[in-house]
């Protein structure tokens, strides 16, 4: 499933140029397919919402984000999204650590998964092996999947293409700055940050970075952030009063549950209508 | 072993004073110390009414064990030792009448029986998990249990009558699960070791630098460092947890004496100190939350009463009991263990949720 996504994407750029990308791709392909069982196939939920989910209570994954339930199951993204979800690897470095006994040597794997349509999510995973390291990347990835909220520059004509507004966000030493910018200027950024831009499903914005951006970690955590933000930004359009909603858990429980569960319902309409 | 050993409120819930629902049964024979305890069995009840469930007081664990090892009870012994499958916990279940409400039987096939024994030889710390067990789900399987709990109900009726005791004329009918166990291999290291060394060795042979620059352009990098898991709204133990639950995705119960629990956050309870001997307590086996979505399962095709495992949520919950597994009775219980031969001892429960 999202392995072989994966290996349609962006494998063999992880892996450096020189051709050992293709045949990783295909003995992986091999590889995985011997030891995997018909157990790991199979989703049991750990937690209600995930119990909810697969029973079908929930229609979208916008209900979710919508009362800022907390996903932790991977599954649950995969359940909505399905096949529309491509990952990549953008890069994989090894990190050192020196023992007594010499040095140890870990790699680590940045692994960005959307659907081209307004879901991103970035995982940064660590693991003495490479493939390890993916696929762990992968599923953290998948936890970290957010809505994106696009807007136009200008007239609002035909499909949001761009940032709604001017949004910074910022990791470590490094901000990024992403700028509404009409349509058919691309993607304006460096290579790396282009990626995770286009994973959701933004078509044209400029960007503009200051700090270290040479710390690849933080430069896209400082992405992120700024997609983050694009839902958090209380722009002219939501001025409308909100609706409350019954959360989920309320609403499929015919008794009252743990306190913290109900107190979640001041919530914004999150897609806008323009 | 007759149901009059157990005292009257140990069933009822500390939260609701309501009756508790027998949620697990599991023989569990011990040899510490070179003593070898064959009749011990630990109960695990919670509390089925509504919104009772969720609270850490309303579920308890009561380890059952016999005082005697000697001819008296050998009989019992006996009776009980030889089938391993469902004959042995079908008969305990007709002794125990009111409180069966649903149970999960955990039967141990021979092989891990005879494991269970040896690995527990010494209270030594367990390097190893001892079993773990899966429930075997299927339409088939949950057809014929639902026949089988329904002659079930009709014995436990005929029981009831023969022996005179309450019975209360609407509990709920609710389908019982066989569970294999199975010994976990080292999680998921297996499967994936393979194929990770295959890409490893490839990127060796090739000479290729796992951090070479792409498409011609100047990429230089700075070092990166190690970096622990997370996730937007995971942590990192919830994330191990995880990773554990995925190798075995139908786990519903951990078994492992004197072993380390799986924790499910960072909030570790005090299991306390055993009230007969006052030794530490040590883990034993903790319950997973497949269990909560195969009772639900199950659950969502009956009649809907007030009485369910609906409510409950919790992540797992975690039972330590007397490290030495005591049968030395206080004196208040002396006379009654003594003649009855039983020992009745609630040990710690320890639940978590999700945050």
């Amino acid at each position: 499933m999202a392995e072989r996504g994966g290996e349609r994407g962006g494998f063999g750029r992880g892996f450096g140029r020189g051709r050992g990308g293709d045949r990783g791709r295909g003995d992986r392909r091999g590889g995985r397919r011997g030891p995997r069982r018909e157990e790991e196939e199979k989703w049991v939920p750990v937690t209600k919402l995930g119990r909810l989910v697969k029973d079908g209570k929930i229609k979208s994954l916008e209900q979710i984000y919508l009362f800022s339930l907390p996903i932790k199951e991977h599954q649950i993204v995969e359940f909505f999204l399905g096949p529309a979800l491509k990952d990549e690897v953008m890069k994989i470095m090894p990190v050192q650590k020196q023992t007594r006994a010499g040095q140890r040597t870990r790699f680590k794997a940045f692994v960005v998964v959307g659907d081209n349509n307004g879901h991103v999510g970035l995982g940064v995973k660590c693991s003495k092996e490479v493939a390890t390291a993916i696929r762990g990347g992968i599923i953290l990835a998948k936890l970290s999947v957010i809505p994106v909220r696009r807007g136009y520059w200008g007239n609002k004509i035909g499909k949001p293409h761009t940032v709604p507004c001017k949004v910074t966000g910022k990791c470590g030493s490094v901000t990024v700055r992403l700028v509404p910018a009409p349509r058919g200027s691309g993607i304006v950024a460096a290579r790396v940050p282009k990626k995770v831009l286009q994973f959701a499903g933004i078509d044209d914005v400029f960007t503009s970075s200051r700090g270290s951006t040479k710390t690849l970690g933080n430069f896209v955590k400082a992405t992120f952030e700024c997609l983050l933000k694009t839902y958090g930004f209380l722009t002219p359009d939501l001025w409308r009063e909100t609706r409350f909603l019954k959360s989920p858990f309320q609403e499929f429980t015919d008794f009252l549950a743990k306190p913290t569960k109900i107190s979640v319902l001041e919530e914004v309409e999150k897609t806008p209508v323009y | 072993m007759p149901s009059e050993v157990i005292a009257e409120d140990y069933l009822k819930c500390n939260v609701c004073g309501g009756d508790l629902g027998l949620v697990a049964q599991v023989y569990a024979p011990l040899t510490i110390n070179g003593r070898k305890i064959d009749q011990r069995v630990l109960y695990i009840f919670g509390c089925p009414s509504a919104a009772c469930g969720i609270s850490p007081l309303s579920w308890r664990t009561l380890r059952v064990q016999s005082c005697n090892d000697t001819a008296s009870s050998s009989s019992r012994a006996d009776s009980t030792d030889q089938s391993e499958g469902e004959s042995s916990s079908t008969r305990e279940e007709q002794q125990k009448q009111a409180t069966d409400w649903w149970e999960d039987d955990s039967s141990w096939g021979p092989a891990a029986q005879v494991n269970a024994g040896d690995d527990v030889g010494s209270l030594g710390m367990q390097e190893l998990e001892a079993a773990l067990l899966e429930a075997g789900y299927a339409a088939s399987v949950r057809t014929q249990t639902e026949s089988s709990s329904q002659q079930e109900i009709t014995v436990l009726h005929e029981d009831a009558s023969s022996s005179g005791e309450p019975n209360s004329p609407d509990l709920p009918v609710l389908p019982c699960f066989y569970i294999y166990s199975q010994n976990e291999s080292h999680p998921c290291r297996g499967s994936r070791a393979v194929s990770a060394l295959q890409t490893s060795e490839r990127l060796e042979e090739n000479g290729v630098a796992v951090n070479t620059t792409e498409d011609g352009q100047d990429e230089a990098w700075e070092g990166e460092e190690y970096e622990h898991d997370q996730a937007l709204s995971a942590d990192r133990t919830y994330l191990k947890f995880k990773k554990r639950l995925d190798c075995y995705p139908e786990q519903c119960f951990r078994y492992c004496f004197g072993g380390r629990p799986l924790w499910a956050n960072k909030d570790r309870g005090d299991p306390g100190i055993c009230t007969i001997c006052g030794g530490c307590r040590t883990y034993e086996l903790q319950l997973m939350p497949p269990l909560l979505y195969y009772l639900q399962q199950a659950c969502k095709d009956l009649p809907s009463t007030s009485y369910g495992p609906n409510d409950w949520e919790w992540l797992t919950v975690i039972i330590y009991t007397c490290a030495q597994s005591c049968t030395r009775a206080p004196s208040n219980l002396q006379a009654e263990t003594q003649r009855s031969g039983w020992l009745v001892v609630e040990e710690a429960t320890i639940v978590q949720y999700e945050t």
